[in-house]
């Protein structure tokens, strides 16, 4: 596998995605390290002030220091990202397996539901069910990755259909072996690559859709943090108090480049035929 | 050949229909094709059965068709005088090893992510891996060595022993042999056709060989059936069809075989 750093310099899709995110990475392992400040710690006489040396990034309405808002805040986004896409591939990946190698009337229903699930407009119903429900991390994590697993499933279809008619998986069956171990032993280590690549592109996409719910007042509740909140915080005069958006909204673009740029290079090194 | 036949047989197909779903106008109409029509033929314990024909001519069908891989449209197949058809998944799951097909693609029979030795442990029980292990590479000709490779570092005739052994280490009685040296250089066809005369002996294999190459099911058939658009033209022990051809298509495959 040529995932590792040190074959990824070649590929400049992915250096410059291992980069860019390895800067946020170390900003979230290490911000705790660089500020004595808490993340929820009020104190209303130093409202909305501009950066300074006691606050690196200024503070928000409350008083609250941003750099350690960012740092937390950052925390939770990419915990909700991460948890929420490895639900989504767990599920599409076992969903999109089995579908595809039982076929027949078992593939023709599941995928007529995943063309239902994806007629949806993923954003709104997401908006309805964190809206009504009691708003939590759990819950957010959840509705997100319920609606994220059928482009999963697709692809992870598309490749099994490619592979379960090749003669190794011929043979697998000719030599008496169960359909799970056919399925997780010999035609899942042969589509880790669309699976990865699919992944790391859907952990991004689920980081703007966290930061638009949190944006909305929808994702994560005060007085926990997001990128979004952050940027909903600085909504009012986004010129004025610059340093709640502009940070918020830097991290938030670099983490998603980041991801698309790993995605793209893992695709390229995968299936060359694919990239452009 | 009597003394064969009147043993009871380890393969029995009965006027086997296999029939392949065509679209046609522009897919609002579903059409079969038939690929085998009305085939029947008995395999004997310890001979070889060839099926001789050109592309597409239905005999791959007819291994399918025995591994349960497409269903039949009419007819049975017996295996043991155990009807394949009617057995449930899971007693057909368990019979199985007995039934294993060596296949023409000998560059994706192995799978691409496994080392040799990985694939042998998948079908070897823990006790005896070592000492199967040794014997099952060297009765293909195969050094320890290979254990560590991926499919992807064998030459072609390594991977076609490499699945050769692998197919023995399940203990089968019927091996299927769909075109088993067609994509070999000569040399190497001759070494595996060798290596395939001598497993049998020494493993007591019963063979169901299919190609389209004459001088291969000479070397190995006992017995040989001629088949062409789906349908056996006639069946004959080796020698008699050889001297005594009943039909023209089959005279058209000895002289293209003699003049080549």
């Amino acid at each position: 596998m040529k995932i590792l750093p040190s074959n990824a310099l070649k590929n400049r899709s992915l250096s410059s995605g291992y980069a860019a995110i390895g800067l946020v990475f170390l900003f979230l392992l290490l911000g705790p390290l660089l500020t004595p400040n808490n993340h929820t710690s009020q104190d209303l006489s130093v409202s909305l002030q501009a950066p300074s040396a006691s606050h690196w990034v200024g503070t928000d309405y409350y008083g609250r220091d941003v750099f350690a808002r960012l740092v937390y805040g950052g925390r939770i986004t990419w915990l909700v990202a991460i948890a929420a896409t490895l639900i989504a591939v767990c599920i599409g990946t076992i969903i999109g397996l089995f579908s595809a190698y039982r076929g027949g009337w078992i593939d023709l229903v599941v995928m007529r539901l995943v063309d239902v699930m994806l007629a949806f407009p993923k954003l709104f119903v997401v908006l309805l069910i964190v809206g009504l429900g009691a708003s939590s991390i759990n819950l957010l994590i959840w509705v997100l990755a319920l609606f994220s697993w059928m482009e999963i499933a697709r692809i992870i279809r598309s490749e099994v259909m490619s592979q379960k008619n090749r003669t190794y998986i011929k043979s697998a069956r000719a030599l008496g072996f169960g359909t799970p171990r056919i399925l997780f032993k010999h035609v899942l280590p042969n589509i880790l690559g669309p699976i990865i690549v699919s992944s790391v592109l859907l952990i991004s996409t689920i980081i703007l859709v966290e930061s638009g719910l949190s944006f909305l007042g929808l994702g994560i509740q005060a007085p926990n943090a997001s990128w979004g909140s952050i940027l909903n915080d600085g909504k009012i005069d986004p010129l004025g108090t610059w340093w709640l958006s502009v940070p918020a909204g830097l991290l938030i673009l670099t983490t998603v480049t980041g991801f698309n740029l790993i995605g793209d290079g893992l695709q390229q090194l995968f299936d060359p035929k694919k990239s452009l | 050949m009597n003394s064969t036949r009147q043993k009871q047989p380890i393969l029995e197909v009965n006027s086997l229909q296999v029939e392949y779903p065509v679209n046609n106008s522009g897919g609002f109409r579903r059409k079969n094709k038939p690929a085998v029509i009305d085939v029947s033929f008995k395999i004997f314990p310890g001979e070889c059965f060839a099926i001789v024909g050109e592309s597409g001519c239905g005999k791959s069908s007819i291994i399918e068709a025995i591994l349960g891989f497409v269903q039949a449209k009419r007819g049975s197949i017996l295996f043991e005088n155990q009807d394949l058809s009617k057995l449930s998944p899971w007693s057909f799951r368990k019979l199985r090893p007995l039934i294993q097909p060596v296949f023409q693609d000998y560059n994706q029979a192995l799978n691409p992510r496994m080392r040799i030795g990985d694939i042998f442990k998948e079908t070897l029980p823990v006790h005896l891996r070592d000492s199967q292990t040794d014997q099952l590479l060297a009765s293909v000709g195969l050094s320890r060595e290979i254990l560590n490779y991926f499919p992807h570092q064998l030459s072609g005739g390594q991977k076609q022993r490499v699945v050769l052994a692998r197919a023995l280490s399940v203990n089968p009685t019927l091996l299927l042999l769909d075109e088993p040296v067609t994509s070999q250089d000569l040399s190497v066809a001759v070494q595996i056709v060798e290596l395939l005369i001598s497993l049998r002996k020494t493993n007591n294999l019963t063979f169901l060989l299919v190609s389209h190459n004459l001088s291969i099911v000479q070397l190995l058939a006992d017995r040989v059936a001629v088949m062409k658009n789906g349908q056996f033209l006639e069946q004959q022990p080796l020698a008699q069809l050889l001297s005594d051809p009943r039909h023209n298509y089959t005279k058209t495959i000895i002289n293209q075989t003699v003049a080549s």
